[in-house]
């Protein structure tokens, strides 16, 4: 990951000087920019130990002067870690299918193109590369793989399906006419569509649109385009924006279509053991981070308070753990990010505490106004009022509850992943925190029900005295 | 974006009067539809599930949650949603990350210029990931010098009638000063527009007012001063 004092490195192999030009006069305030006139200078750079290239950018004339593929190919930008682009003048849909078949590009950029969208795509490349990584789900990965073929000349494909089936046993296949189908067919549960091919032109929704919905709906499944004409442009979106795998042009041949398949097959797989490694170690580190924000807050309250509030600290933690947020991000995690957020967090929490707390005296005996000044604030994130609450006394019993059918929302809390210190969630979350140690105190029962980003709470105190009939 | 090239559009931003003034600006764009505003983060997921976008322009700073927690849970519910989010003060790269990762397609600071934000908005439109060129240091008043040269670009006449334009004269009086007609003027004023590559009209008179306030040297003119 890159930080903040050192800019992301990129390399340039180009040709011919203007090229280099445009990039210098872009990029230099953003990325530390490397030229290479020739594949061996370029190669002496990335043999460096000490250097790490983040992007590498070919020009395509040096891509057709040069050992054709050889720089993409280095074995210091092959993998996950370096993203590789193609500056183009003139694309043919051949060398986009090459560039595929070899895995050698990440981005397909056009030289007329705004520099924006260029220094955009390293940007969010660089910094962020989990964001677009698949989800794991719990399919069952003993069911054969399917691949799916969308196209609207039923024949070809009946045809293509009853070729594949008889020479391989690999995965088996299915058809679809349209990308409705193909959504449907998606939908079933029982199957476990690893790899769609699909064709560009087709009435109602054409391939490239089916890729974006598949794309988003199920970022597991490998995604592959086909056409008999060669639409350059469309391949060229399908690999930027969608991510493209595989592109094969009319007409099929089964061998290939195979090949191409299993490759696919291998590719998800070795993606999915991938998330299933970064899933475990997020989970771990998420919760080391969680036991350390504890630790400090319990630290930092024996500091700031000449009182014992440990008990209730924890008690507050449990409360709130019970309520489901949002999972933590990778970035996040990482370890400079975390420290600032983290420090910053403990500190805001513990003065908003006490804050507060110094504003309510004297809390030694039941308050109605307490009670209504930390409900109220609470009660912002679910921009409800006070008097929205159900307050009844019956039987020298007073009992306040948020109506049967409105959750209060919680959409973080302390006991999750925190992004950003927001005041609004440290002033709910402190009087939350502050509202159950005064009830506590007051001898009151407090009954939270965690839900998914929400809660149900029920505030219950004896009062025989006639103090409750104000609530009536 | 749908069938039809048009993007649809929720907008969150707390204080009404920069709603209404970013309102002012995404009404004229052709391919952009507000179809739902709110105030508030619990506010717009409610919103977002009966009146759907495919973008979220929503304020990092609300008053009831966070909005990128907001966003977060909206993308949960709808994958699809790209995210534009306004932030307090400009973000440095390690930030950047966390942004992105949460799905935050574009962030803009709240001290950009108008046309930085919407050069954002037409990113995210097209599903495209936007990162302002200036991400750590950005000031607007550093655009406004650089277009305090673009004064030049105009000729003797445009510059005169810019002039004018930035003490809020009618297009009427300065025809009537020049002795020309109004649709002249007019012209004269088409032309600064195209070589200032200002939008509208109404930004024009802003800029110019700016340039006025700044660079006062630029507009001695021999009219009255007002």
């Amino acid at each position: 990951m890159v930080k903040d004092d050192n800019l992301p490195v990129v390399l340039c192999r180009y040709q011919s000087y203007t090229d280099v030009q445009f990039l210098l006069d872009e990029f230099h305030r953003h990325f530390t920019v490397i030229t290479a006139d020739s594949d061996e200078c370029a190669k002496r750079f990335l043999d460096q130990e000490n250097l790490f290239v983040n992007c590498l950018i070919v020009t395509q004339d040096s891509l057709a002067v040069g050992e054709g593929f050889g720089m993409l190919l280095h074995p210091a930008v092959c993998g996950e870690r370096c993203m590789k682009i193609l500056l183009y003048e003139d694309l043919s849909v051949e060398l986009v299918r090459d560039l595929l078949e070899h895995q050698v590009v990440d981005g397909l950029i056009s030289r007329q193109s705004d520099p924006d969208l260029l220094r955009s795509k390293i940007f969010q490349y660089t910094l962020a590369r989990n964001s677009e990584t698949p989800k794991l789900t719990d399919r069952d990965a003993a069911s054969k793989p399917v691949l799916l073929v969308v196209d609207d000349e039923t024949h070809a494909t009946k045809y293509l399906k009853k070729q594949l089936e008889i020479s391989q046993s690999e995965f088996s296949v299915y058809c679809a006419d349209c990308a409705r189908e193909a959504l449907a067919i998606l939908e079933r549960p029982e199957l476990d569509v690893a790899v769609l091919l699909t064709d560009q032109r087709m009435p109602d929704v054409n391939g490239r649109e089916l890729l974006k919905q598949v794309r988003k709906k199920y970022p597991n499944t490998v995604r592959m385009l086909t056409s008999a004409y060669g639409e350059v442009d469309v391949a060229v979106d399908a690999v930027n924006e969608e991510g493209l795998f595989r592109y094969i042009t009319k007409p099929w041949r089964s061998g290939e279509v195979i090949e191409k398949t299993l490759q696919a097959i291998q590719f998800r797989r070795s993606q999915m053991d991938r998330m299933e490694k970064t899933l475990i170690r997020k989970e771990a580190t998420f919760l080391n981070v969680i036991e350390r924000r504890k630790n400090r807050i319990h630290e930092a309250f024996e500091r700031v308070f000449p009182q014992d509030f440990s008990f209730y600290l924890d008690l507050f933690f449990d409360l709130v753990s019970s309520v489901e947020v949002l999972d933590p991000g990778v970035s996040v995690l990482d370890a400079d990010e975390l420290n600032e957020i983290e420090s910053e967090l403990v500190d805001a929490f513990v003065s908003e505490v006490r804050k507060q707390y110094y504003s309510l005296q004297p809390i030694q005996k039941y308050s109605e106004d307490i009670t209504r000044t930390l409900l109220q604030r609470l009660l912002g994130a679910s921009l409800l009022d006070f008097d929205e609450m159900n307050v009844e006394y019956k039987n020298n019993k007073l009992r306040i509850s948020n109506p049967k059918n409105l959750e209060l929302n919680m959409y973080a809390h302390l006991m999750g992943p925190v992004k950003r210190v927001s005041s609004q969630l440290l002033a709910q979350q402190a009087s939350l925190f502050l509202l159950l140690a005064l009830w506590n105190l007051w001898q009151g029962d407090v009954q939270f029900k965690g839900r998914c980003q929400a809660y149900d709470l029920c505030l219950i105190m004896d009062l025989p005295s006639a103090k409750g009939e104000c609530h009536g | 974006m749908g069938d039809d090239g048009i993007t649809t559009l929720h907008l969150t931003v707390s204080k009404l009067l920069f709603r209404e003034a970013l309102m002012l600006q995404l009404i004229k764009l052709p391919n952009i539809r507000v179809v739902g505003e709110s105030s508030h983060g619990a506010e717009a997921l409610r919103i977002l599930s009966v009146a759907p976008a495919e973008i979220l322009f929503i304020e990092e700073e609300l008053e009831d949650n966070d909005g990128l927690t907001i966003a977060e849970t909206a993308r949960t519910k709808f994958p699809w949603l790209n995210v534009l989010l306004v932030v307090e003060k400009p973000v440095r790269q390690s930030r950047m990350a966390v942004y992105l990762e949460s799905g935050v397609r574009a962030v803009v600071p709240k001290t950009a210029a108008m046309k930085e934000m919407l050069k954002a908005l037409t990113y995210v439109s097209y599903g495209q990931t936007y990162i302002d060129p200036d991400m750590h240091w950005k000031h607007p008043v550093d655009s406004e010098r650089k277009s305090v040269n673009a004064m030049s670009k105009l000729s003797e006449r445009e510059q005169e009638v810019a002039r004018q334009l930035a003490y809020n004269r009618s297009i009427k009086s300065i025809a009537l000063d020049l002795g020309v007609s109004q649709k002249t003027v007019h012209t004269y004023k088409d032309r600064i527009l195209i070589k200032l590559e200002i939008g509208g009209f109404t930004e024009l008179l802003v800029y110019l007012n700016r340039i006025r306030q700044t660079e006062p040297a630029l507009f001695r003119g021999d009219f009255g001063v007002v």
